[in-house]
């Protein structure tokens, strides 16, 4: 157990201008199951990238059963053993369950043709191995997400790997699933095969790992034995700062005037009969796992997809949104999931990516662009949500994740709305950002009256921020809290489904 | 389950279209199933069926490439120059490694100028190939070669077999160069489906980020790809000359995009990763009987264009839309979890 | 009124890096043509022939930066012209009356462009909901279009051309302003300026760099792609028509082939002009600039008799891959900084 497995030393990583990682060690036993913590942005996956040698390291070494690198390729990382079950999982949507579970032995063993026989058996004998059953011929791309995890981690096991890597793998899993996939940890142990755990949820750590490490802003925090550790010092490494955040509580709320209020809604395959109300100068927390439906909910009172069944009122009066422009004509604003793909222009100036929601309000009567207007008015966002930037008209790409996020919020307040809908308003955000968004969102309902629904799967910001929440499972709401009688135990407990429930 | 299977997939529903085409041109025309029909329809086939075949791997590595007519029009005009001018007696098949090495060093330039550059290739090709174009005018001055180098003249007048059809005497002959296009598909058929690399192209037309983390060579697989390509496009253009006996510039006018049409219409998916390679044949075979038999069909010559352009808008309309309607709603079934878990 | 001003100078004056480059480059190709056809180049009679030739590819590529700035690519630009050229002028031979007066004349021309303008606009609303509503990707889409547009002007015409225009057309074409600017070089003009107008100060200009740039984050953004996509390739579409009518005053005749070589410059304008083929990024002013520079070249070479014009074909794909490999080279050398 005692003999090191790897030593990454002094690992520094820039990207421009900015340091993800400055000066970090880790250390990893032999059959060891190491948890690797920090918030969003903390470094931990540049760290793993550079490990399974897609990214090149500016500085230090990595050390693996005693020989010493500078830095690793891919190819080479997966020749030592070193496999990494990523995020996204990294798998193909296009090919079969078989061949995404065997494509990497057969390339670690440098195959240059493909025996479809040992294809299959090899991947059978994987998912034996977890003791998971899959449709072997069924293609990848229409399973769900838990499935694709599965396959990743069935895929990660073979190759005589001798350390498993994975980025945040039960992101997307009921209880029971994790339940499983720690018994396959546990199981992999046993066989010499270390695990490094990458997770921000605490009651995971205490539960599955023997050591522990701790990143923040790209530093090292700490590095111990699970053992040595409790709740309130794991916060304190995490976040540096002791939990001061105070638990939201709306001065008052006119329950008789709910400007946004949902009936029975239902989308075929997303959710059913979803029903709550929403007042102004409330926020209202929406929590599941990923792949619970929420964020389809969110899509769906955005009008990026169309309810199949139920009613949409506001204030008072039935409403059609079919289409976000229909959302946007209501006075709603919806703050996207992923911040990349679905918020940001990335070639645009952080100007144009402020005006884009409200570009028809900017007209003036000869229809042309009022762009003037335009620029003061961000300036304006610009200082009430404190967004750090040289000049407007700099790149959006200048700016470090939590300023781009609060570019987004500005757009979206600059068009006035009513009720703001956030899907995962800090992830990969930093922490100063984080607690000024969180702010700012308090500010917004208590002094300017909005409805905000704020759904996520970040434990603390749901309950230090909203006033009720409700917990979506499988689309479905099974239950409504006032966040004053709950602990944050209690809610992860609630969310993935506790032991006693599902057993 | 079986059965489901074969609902499912693409290339069935091509056979069901060309058989109901196959029989309204019989009823329309009884001239359908006539040995020397098929015969003619088979040779028309060679040289887009081989040109398919290599595009095919191009678009399942989510590329495209539109140089590859010009690639074999310079080939063919090299090629047969340089024999006539020089009097070559020897074998036919240096002028098949010839023409295939010249497509080597064409494609290999599209495929390193692709892997570096990451530009969309549609546009890099379509530089490309206004420079072979370039050459093949400019350089080498070609229009049209009417005397063929012996080799290849008896190339051209040596036939597998000769069908006559009794009813309306018209023969037809299968050129030698079929056995090329059979060779062709197995070939990329082996490849994509039994070698490493062909699962790569696959893979990296699925997820590019993926398949580099999966240890692909993902660079080696772009070039490859439009490599074996210009190989093929150089092979083709001189098959094209000994099946027709003779070189002119406009033989490959607008097959891009026949070509391109064909290859989507067999059911691959002009984004990458995926389609086949039986399916790529049957689309080529769709479009040929098409634009073969207009005139049986009763539709003037001149209106074959307008024709296939919308044939091809209309096959690629239909998948497109599918993906779009697809994206309307939620793909996998979030409530179905639940209730296994309630009962 | 007068705030807006203020704004439009400064962004007159903030050349981007781009148009500096392409500056310099067109400065270097005159001085270098001028040594080489020992000043005869420099002379004013060249600069009516650039003025005079460039227009009709500046107006397609005007088309093609639009769609390219979307996000996408429009190649029906050349079918659409010749379609659109073919019917014009079998609509102004058949409506225009025998010795008509010269208003008559005039007035028959601008029915003409009206009907002109409103076959691009179909064609490209064709186009455009091929791309926006049944979601084909927009070079397949476009690709086969294409060949739907270009077969209709090959089935009416039998591949023949139309000759016997009535002359008002290519007089028109031909007709310069104070013996100096050509008429063709002002229909350019006032297409790039409403082109400019249309992406600079218009919602929907914006709206077109916005989905250029992601068009996910556009939707959710609150912006009607559909709309604004069909919108554009309509545009395109009657940029394409309007300089389908340029090319039939030109030759004095209507032809299904005529825009043929013609696609690899417009793109090459695009690329050279700094338009991003990724969408997103592209001004007019860089296509402007991009028209002249590779006009004056064109013109260049035609003073050496010697080069057959099939190397032009050869030059275009050179200057096509070289620029784009000259724009790879300087982005990774800022990203190495």
């Amino acid at each position: 157990m005692s003999e090191i497995l790897l030593q990454a030393k002094q690992i520094s990583k820039h990207f421009g201008g900015v340091t993800a990682l400055d000066r970090v060690d880790l250390t990893i036993k032999k059959g060891e199951i190491h948890c690797l913590m920090g918030e969003n942005g903390c470094g931990k996956s540049t760290l793993i990238k550079i490990i399974s040698g897609f990214y090149r390291p500016d500085g230090g070494s990595i050390t693996f059963e005693g020989k010493e690198y500078d830095r690793l390729s891919i190819a080479e990382s997966i020749g030592l053993g070193i496999q990494v079950i990523y995020q996204d999982m990294s798998i193909f949507p296009n090919l079969t369950v078989a061949e995404n579970i065997a494509i990497n032995n057969e390339l670690y063993n440098r195959r240059k043709l493909v025996n479809w026989k040992a294809v299959k058996s090899i991947a059978k004998e994987a998912l034996d191995h977890i003791g998971i059953e899959l449709p072997l011929e069924a293609v990848v791309g229409e399973l769900s997400v838990a499935d694709k995890q599965l396959i990743a981690i069935a895929r990660a096991i073979l190759n005589n790997s001798k350390l498993i890597i994975m980025d945040e793998p039960t992101s997307a899993l009921t209880r029971k699933e994790v339940d499983k996939l720690f018994k396959v940890i546990r199981q992999l142990q046993q066989e010499g095969i270390s695990t490094l755990f990458v997770s921000h949820k605490l009651d995971e750590v205490f539960e599955i790992a023997d050591q522990f490490t701790v990143f923040r802003n790209g530093k090292l925090v700490v590095a111990d034995s699970a053992k040595n550790i409790n709740d309130e010092q794991f916060v304190y490494y995490m976040t540096g700062r002791k939990l001061e955040e105070v638990a939201f509580t709306p001065k008052k709320i006119d329950h008789d005037r709910a400007i946004l209020k949902v009936e029975n809604l239902g989308l075929t395959n997303g959710f059913a009969n979803i029903s709550f109300e929403i007042h102004p100068g409330e926020i209202l927390g929406i929590t599941g796992l990923l792949g619970s439906g929420r964020t389809e909910l969110a899509k769906t009172l955005f009008g990026l997809y169309s309810a199949t069944e139920g009613h949409i009122y506001i204030d008072g009066r039935e409403v059609q949104i079919r289409t976000p422009m229909d959302a946007i004509r209501h006075k709603i604003a919806y703050v996207p999931e992923d911040r990349l793909t679905e918020g940001l222009f990335l070639t645009q100036s952080i100007e144009n990516n402020m005006i884009v929601s409200n570009i028809d309000r900017l007209k003036t009567g000869k229809k042309t662009v009022d762009y003037e207007k335009g620029h003061e008015d961000s300036l304006a966002w610009v200082k009430n949500l404190g967004i750090k930037l040289n000049e407007l008209k700099d790149g959006i790409q200048t700016l470090s994740g939590g300023n781009q996020q609060k570019v987004v919020l500005g757009k979206w307040l600059e068009t006035e709305p009513r009720v703001l809908i956030l899907n995962g308003p800090t992830v990969g955000v930093d922490i100063a950002a984080k607690f000024d968004i969180h702010a700012y969102l308090r500010t917004l309902a208590e002094k300017m009256n909005l409805a905000i629904l704020l759904i996520s799967d970040d434990i603390s910001e749901v309950l230090n921020n909203c006033n009720r929440i409700l917990i979506i499972k499988n689309g479905r709401i099974v239950s409504e809290h006032v966040n004053t009688e709950l602990d944050q135990h209690r809610l992860q407990e609630l969310v993935t489904g506790s032991k006693e429930e599902t057993a | 389950m079986k059965g489901k299977n074969l609902l499912k997939k693409n290339e069935f529903y091509i056979v069901i279209i060309i058989a109901v085409l196959a029989c309204i041109i019989q009823a329309i025309s009884g001239q359908f199933f006539t040995s020397n029909n098929l015969v003619d329809l088979l040779r028309s086939m060679i040289v887009p069926g081989m040109m398919a075949a290599g595009l095919f791997m191009v678009i399942v590595s989510g590329n495209i490439d539109v140089s590859f007519p010009y690639t074999a029009m310079l080939c063919m005009f090299a090629v047969t120059k340089w024999f006539s001018v020089i009097n070559y007696q020897g074998p036919v098949f240096l002028a098949f490694l010839i023409a295939g090495l010249i497509g080597l060093v064409l494609g290999l330039l599209n495929g390193v100028l692709a892997a570096w550059l990451k530009l969309p290739t549609l546009i890099i090709t379509l530089g490309t190939c206004t420079i072979f174009l370039g050459i093949t005018q400019g350089v080498l001055q070609s229009s049209v070669i009417s005397v063929l180098p012996a080799p290849m003249a008896k190339m051209a007048a040596t036939n597998l077999f000769s069908v006559v059809n009794g009813e309306t005497g018209l023969g037809s002959s299968m050129p030698v160069s079929i056995l090329f296009l059979i060779a062709i598909y197995l070939i990329v058929g082996f490849i994509m489906k039994y070698t490493m690399l062909g699962r790569g192209i696959y893979a990296v037309g699925g997820d590019p980020v993926a398949a580099e983390r999966a240890g692909f060579n993902v660079n080696f697989i772009r070039i490859f790809v439009f490599t074996f390509m210009g190989v093929v496009g150089g092979i083709t253009g001189i098959t094209q000359v000994t099946v027709s006996g003779m070189c002119q510039i406009n033989f490959f006018d607008g097959y891009e995009m026949t070509i391109i049409a064909a290859v989507v219409l067999g059911g691959a998916n002009i984004a990458g990763g995926s389609g086949t390679v039986i399916g790529t044949f049957l689309g080529v075979l769709l479009m040929k009987m098409i634009s073969n038999n207009l005139i049986l069909l009763g539709i003037p010559t001149n209106w074959s264009k307008f024709m296939t352009g919308i044939l091809i808008i209309a096959g690629v309309s239909m998948s497109a839309y599918k993906s779009v309607l697809a994206k309307r709603r939620v793909a996998s079934n979030i409530l179905e979890d639940g209730h296994k878990e309630e009962a | 009124m007068g705030k807006k001003k203020r704004f439009d100078v400064k962004s007159l004056l903030n050349i981007s890096s781009n148009n500096k480059k392409l500056l310099g480059m067109l400065l270097l190709v005159v001085i270098v043509l001028s040594i080489a056809t020992g000043g005869s180049f420099a002379g004013i009679g060249q600069f009516k022939l650039i003025a005079y030739l460039f227009p009709e590819m500046g107006v397609l590529a005007l088309g093609m930066m639009l769609a390219m700035v979307s996000g996408g690519i429009d190649l029906t630009v050349i079918a659409v012209a010749d379609l659109a050229g073919i019917l014009s002028c079998l609509f102004m031979k058949a409506i225009m009356p025998a010795d008509a007066a010269m208003p008559v004349q005039i007035l028959v021309l601008l029915v003409t462009l009206l009907f002109a303008l409103a076959i691009g606009a179909v064609c490209g609303l064709f186009t455009g909901i091929l791309i926006a509503r049944v979601g084909v990707p927009a070079m397949v889409a476009t690709l086969g279009a294409s060949d739907i547009i270009l077969g209709i002007a090959v089935g009416i015409t039998n591949g023949s051309s139309i000759k016997e225009l009535p002359p008002i057309l290519c007089r028109v074409v031909n007709f310069e302003l104070f013996g100096l600017i050509p008429g063709t070089t002002i229909v350019f003009i006032i297409c790039a300026a409403l082109v400019a107008f249309l992406l600079n100060m218009t919602a929907t200009g914006f709206k077109i760099y916005m989905i250029g740039s992601n068009a996910t984050a556009s939707e959710y953004s609150g912006s009607d792609n559909k709309k604004i996509l069909t919108l554009t390739y309509m545009i395109s579409g009657m940029l394409s028509a309007v300089a389908g009518l340029l090319m039939c005053g030109h030759f004095n005749s209507a032809r299904s082939d005529f825009g043929k070589s013609y696609l690899t410059p417009a793109i090459l304008i695009c690329v050279l002009a700094g338009v991003n083929p990724n969408g997103g990024v592209g001004k007019v002013s860089g296509i402007v600039l991009a028209v002249i520079i590779l006009q004056s070249l064109s013109s260049g070479f035609a003073m050496f008799p010697s080069i057959s014009d099939y190397y032009k074909n050869l030059i275009w794909g050179l200057v096509l891959i070289g620029i784009m490999i000259m724009n790879v080279v300087t982005a990774k050398k800022g990203q190495n900084k």
